[in-house]
């Protein structure tokens, strides 16, 4: 008895020592020269159809599986992708598409008329992209053209037929949500929940081919891990470290600096006690400092904005009103008194606990407030309670977050601060606004379109709507090995443009 | 000899507790810096004379924030331990006291409690509310309670029908009397070192949920929340980490060194 | 023990599985926050959250909703996950041999550091190198996983470069590599642990060691070591063996957070995701599963003892 016991246990001993051993000593991974590890900060739990993906994580890399009849480029442009061209009839009303020859899904069928019906009726259907709701008819012409036919006219429909939920898919395809079929320049190759999702890129996509073969996304749950993962080399790059994060990489790593194209701000309800008080709104403006803000989060990197716009929307964005409120404490409880506030005033931010920007931005922001009187305290709460109890219960006083733009128009960025919009979350209303929105939506004039945004921009301003403080600093870090990031105006991953340094 | 080492063991934890405890209580009144005030010239700052556990990453004083840190966790620790126990008390007492029906069910959900470890219970308790540090006390406290109960509970099984007890009874001693006046006290021994253990294990559940970003609210400082914002940092400002480790491996220890003797 | 009491445990242990899965989905009835507005994200409109709600199931009464999902369970259908649309059973498959792993390496690793040690305490009772463990077990104990897991991470990984942190290798892909990166996060798991089993060991001996047949081997002119891995040590093993069998299940609640510290998609980080997602039937499925594997192992103990030692079978 005692003998087997003695017997098993170092056989017990010796083998695992031996695994652990053999095991260490061949860790480096002979890397195949075409294949690139990803890092993405949260698994991406979507469903495979384009035409439901929800979070901005996952749509930014089904980017790269998924085309619609339009696709963005880096510099905010349009470009024809499944279509090959496009008209507009003069009331702006019928869009008419001739649809690109040979553009092959990846299971190797073509590209038909019927599928991009399929697809859009389903975009439509999902309810993804508000400008869907305004499309009366798709149909496919006698000689193979698709025809969109809207009620009212929206000269940027165009910029929603971009977006990754209006993608085009194949009709055949009995099970979306879970077999990946696109027509982009990667094809989907398998996922594993909270490790990874594979992708490979697609030999016959018609136009510029992908030059990296194998792309592994793997989950890096833990962001606080992600320095060791990168100067270990387990990933090779990742999208969006902080400052902190870049400063500790080794020597291997290249940092790409761009913006997040997000409007982060202190997003203030209007609709309650003490935001409901303009007054109020204008204190906190002028109490808060945004190039502190911008120095303690993330060394000084990214860019100030005043208004529900940032830089590299270019011509819709005013510039001049970052500078509408200068830090100026007396003003600024000179407005809270009398607001009837000299006594001191005390708030709840919420943020959600997993954008550490947004937390570390709170926690700023407290500071600063404390030297007017007034005492706000932080709320963490998990991303799903935000999303009900902030954004669609509007049951809350103030929040830190960013919000992204899912078109290329001002309209994805304005559109929230009428007064009657279903995701007004912070119940900002104001007569003049809904007017300036209403006169730019009609205008079929670009020149003056873009002024009529830019007007709302700056009743947004001077309305103390919210405090807007940054579009937040994007750093990409990229092992030397590769090279060829890009950034674009939209909150997208590219990935069919990164190649390998010989 | 041994009972020597144990003394040893005893007085080694009354210091180390004794220097922990002071700190908080200093703490109280006094810390070198403001704990929350944020300076953009010491971010990340390394020990220096003004600064001897350097600063984090919104330079702020480590040392101020551990002293009054560490009374949040210590706070977190000692309420967990007092919901667990009263609560605990309570059920085991009159569960091993009566027994029958109400015995049974209440058993059966403790068991049904116990299957699970207490801190994915307390994970899952969080989930049912929004983390901030009441919370985290809360479900400390409820997760804690069956272990406390089923201590008490097999104390009292014990107890209830010994001499003493039954003396007491034949005196005319109502059974409530019984229960907390002649019964409890002799479950203290056991009790007690139950006490220190949970507390230890208390500490340790909320430096793990702070961690995991559960656990007490920002810009409040505890411990296990200063470890997991240091995570970033590990590089360029180890202390960050370090030193809250390290201060939080000390009161776990002192306790644990005099719970060693009781035991 | 006899076949009627083993009958009413085994009646009271399946009493207790019923209840802990009602606790668990009663828990997950009542936390705020919505599946439906989680899955829709900020696109959300009111027709399209009712809509969901409906096909997911969440506007029926509480108790079919209980009764349904109890029966389905026990038929081993786990239900749908809601953020993955894939069905739970697959995705605790696909993670089981993960966290499984890494629970019988630490399971082994604390076998390997316990017995030896504890032994070699016993032996020199009282001596430097006892008294050296004893100190460095303490400290070990107050060591928090996760503390444990970062500096085993810049000890093994950043300096020794043994590993590479954070480059898990997926055990489908390569096996030993697996392996090898998976004895990392089970040594942080361990050490804790081992040092409470070395304690408990160290004086489950010594007690056993003064007991009479003990001291009839030493007059029989044994060794110390002799008697102490003859006789004294399979005794003194009992509680220690118990410890550890209980131990199991904090090793796979610590794996939680070493799963963090290490980046190992396993078990934990499927569960930490999908609380804070409301996916419900992936969180109610590994609770249920876990709690049900403790309340089972511990049912086999008790009859265990019960044959063993009549003692204890009387009550509790």
């Amino acid at each position: 008895m005692k003998r087997k016991l003695f017997k098993l246990f170092s056989v017990v001993v010796l083998a695992t020592l031996t695994i652990a051993l053999t095991a260490c000593s061949g860790d480096k991974e002979t890397a195949s020269s075409s294949s690139i590890t990803i890092g993405i900060p949260q698994d991406m739990e979507d469903s495979l159809d384009p035409t439901k993906a929800v979070a901005a994580g996952t749509k930014e890399i089904y980017f790269n599986i998924y085309e619609g009849l339009l696709k963005p480029d880096e510099n905010g442009n349009l470009n024809p992708a499944i279509a090959s061209e496009y008209s507009v009839s003069e009331d702006g009303l019928t869009y008419t598409f001739t649809l690109r020859e040979g553009v092959k899904f990846h299971d190797g069928t073509e590209v038909t008329a019927e599928d991009v019906v399929y697809s859009l009726n389903k975009c439509a259907d999902a309810g993804m992209v508000s400008a869907f709701s305004n499309v009366t008819d798709i149909s496919v012409t006698e000689d193979g053209k698709v025809v969109i036919t809207l009620e009212k006219p929206d000269v940027d429909f165009n910029t929603a037929l971009a977006s990754v939920n209006a993608s085009i898919i194949p009709a055949s395809n009995k099970d979306p949500d879970h077999t990946g079929i696109g027509t982009g320049p990667y094809k989907y190759v398998s996922r594993s929940p909270q490790e990874n999702f594979i992708l490979e890129s697609f030999d016959d996509y018609w136009g510029e081919k992908a030059k990296i073969k194998h792309i592994t996304l793997a989950v890096v749950a833990n962001t606080d891990t992600i320095v060791m993962n990168l100067n270990s080399g387990a990933i090779d790059m990742l999208a969006r470290v902080t400052s902190a994060q870049a400063d500790q990489l080794n020597d291997n790593y290249e940092i790409y600096e761009g913006t997040m194209n997000l409007v982060q701000a202190l997003y203030l309800n209007n609709g309650v006690e003490p935001f409901n008080d303009v007054r109020v709104r204008q204190a906190l403006c002028y109490a808060v400092d945004k190039d502190k803000i911008l120095e303690f989060v993330s060394d000084g990197h990214g860019s100030k904005i005043g208004s529900s716009m940032f830089p590299s929307f270019g011509k819709y964005y005013v510039e001049d009103l970052n500078n509408y409120y200068t830090r100026d404490l007396d003003k600024a409880k000179e407005l809270l008194k009398e607001a009837g506030y000299e006594n001191g005033l005390t708030f709840t931010i919420t943020v959600p606990s997993n954008y550490t920007q947004h937390v570390d931005t709170a926690q700023v922001i407290v500071e600063q407030l404390k030297e007017i009187g007034v005492n706000a305290e932080i709320s963490l709460i998990e991303w799903d309670s935000w999303l009900s109890d902030v954004y669609s219960g509007r049951n809350f006083q103030s929040t830190v977050i960013g919000v992204d733009a899912s078109t290329l128009c001002a309209n994805a960025l304005l559109s929230r601060f009428e007064s009657t919009a279903h995701n007004n979350f912070t119940n900002f209303s104001s007569e003049d606004y809904d007017a300036a929105f209403a006169k730019a939506n009609a205008e079929t004039d670009d020149e003056l379109r873009t002024q009529y945004y830019k007007d709302c921009e700056a009743i947004l301003t001077k309305e103390a709507a919210n405090v807007y403080i940054q579009d937040i600093a994007e750093l990409v870090a990229l092992n030397k090995k590769y090279a060829g990031y890009t950034f674009y105006p939209l909150y997208v991953q590219d990935f069919s443009k990164l190649y390998i340094v010989e | 000899m041994k009972r020597k080492k144990k003394n040893l063991n005893f007085h080694i934890g009354l210091v180390i507790s004794g220097i922990m405890l002071l700190m908080i209580l200093v703490g109280l009144f006094y810390t070198p810096y403001n704990p929350e005030a944020m300076d953009s010239t010491l971010k990340n700052a390394g020990i220096s004379l003004a600064h001897p556990f350097g600063c984090d990453n919104f330079g702020r004083d480590i040392l101020s924030r551990i002293m009054v840190g560490s009374r949040t966790t210590v706070i977190v620790g000692l309420a967990t331990v007092v919901i667990g126990t009263f609560f605990g008390i309570i059920i085991g007492a009159f569960t091993g006291y009566f027994g029958g029906l109400a015995d049974e069910i209440l058993m059966r959900i403790m068991d049904a409690l116990l299957a699970f470890p207490s801190i994915l219970l307390a994970l899952v308790i969080i989930g049912l509310f929004n983390p901030s540090t009441w919370n985290l006390i809360m479900a400390l406290g409820i997760a804690f309670i069956p272990s406390f109960a089923r201590i008490v509970r097999s104390e009292f099984l014990k107890c209830k029908n010994m001499d003493y007890v039954t003396a007491a009874k034949l005196n005319g001693a109502g059974d409530l009397r019984v229960m907390f006046v002649h019964i409890l006290p002799n479950t203290i021994k056991v009790l007690s070192s139950s006490i220190l253990i949970g507390f230890n294990n208390a500490v340790l559940a909320e430096a793990g949920m702070s961690f995991l970003g559960i656990g007490v609210m920002p810009p409040d400082p505890s411990l296990g929340r200063m470890m997991s914002e240091a995570q970033s940092y590990i590089f360029s400002n180890p202390g960050f980490a370090i030193f809250p480790g390290v201060v939080l491996i000390l009161i776990i220890l002192g306790i644990s060194l005099i719970g060693s003797y009781l035991e | 023990m006899n076949a009627k009491k083993i009958i009413k445990k085994f009646i009271f242990m399946l009493l207790t599985l019923l209840l802990v899965s009602f606790l668990v989905f009663l828990a997950f009835a009542i936390i705020p926050g919505d599946p439906a507005v989680h899955k829709l994200g900020t696109q959300a409109t009111p027709e399209s959250l009712e809509a969901l709600r409906e096909e997911m199931g969440l506007n029926r009464p509480f108790f079919e909703r209980y009764a349904s999902w109890l029966v389905s369970f026990v038929k081993g259908d786990m239900g749908v996950s809601y953020s993955y649309n894939m069905p739970v059973g697959d995705m605790i498959l696909d993670k089981l041999p993960i966290t499984l792993t890494m629970t019988v390496l630490a399971f082994c690793f604390v076998l390997i550091i316990t017995f030896p040690t504890g032994i070699l305490c016993a032996k020199h009772n009282g001596g430097k190198l006892d008294r050296f463990i004893v100190i460095l077990n303490q400290i070990m104990m107050s060591v928090p996983s996760f503390f444990g897991g970062i500096l085993i991470t810049i000890i093994f990984g950043v300096v020794l470069k043994l590993f590479m942190p954070g480059g898990y290798i997926s055990y489908t892909k390569n096996f030993v590599k697996f392996l090898g990166y998976m004895c990392f996060p089970a040594i942080a798991v361990a050490i804790p642990k081992a040092a409470m089993s070395i304690k408990l060991l160290r004086s489950s001996i010594l007690a056993e060691a003064e007991k009479d047949y003990a001291r009839t081997a030493y007059s029989h002119g044994n060794t110390t070591g002799d008697v102490l891995i003859h006789h004294v040590l399979q005794n003194a093993m009992i509680p220690v063996v118990t410890f550890l069998g209980m131990a199991l299940a904090d090793i796979f609640a610590g794996s939680i957070i070493i799963e963090q510290v290490f980046n190992i998609p396993g078990m934990g980080r499927i569960l930490l995701s999908s609380i804070s997602n409301r996916d419900y039937p992936v969180v109610m499925a590994i609770l249920v599963l876990l709690a049900s594997a403790v309340i089972i192992i511990n049912f086999i103990v008790d009859i265990v003892y019960g044959i063993i030692d009549p003692r204890v079978s009387q009550d509790d």
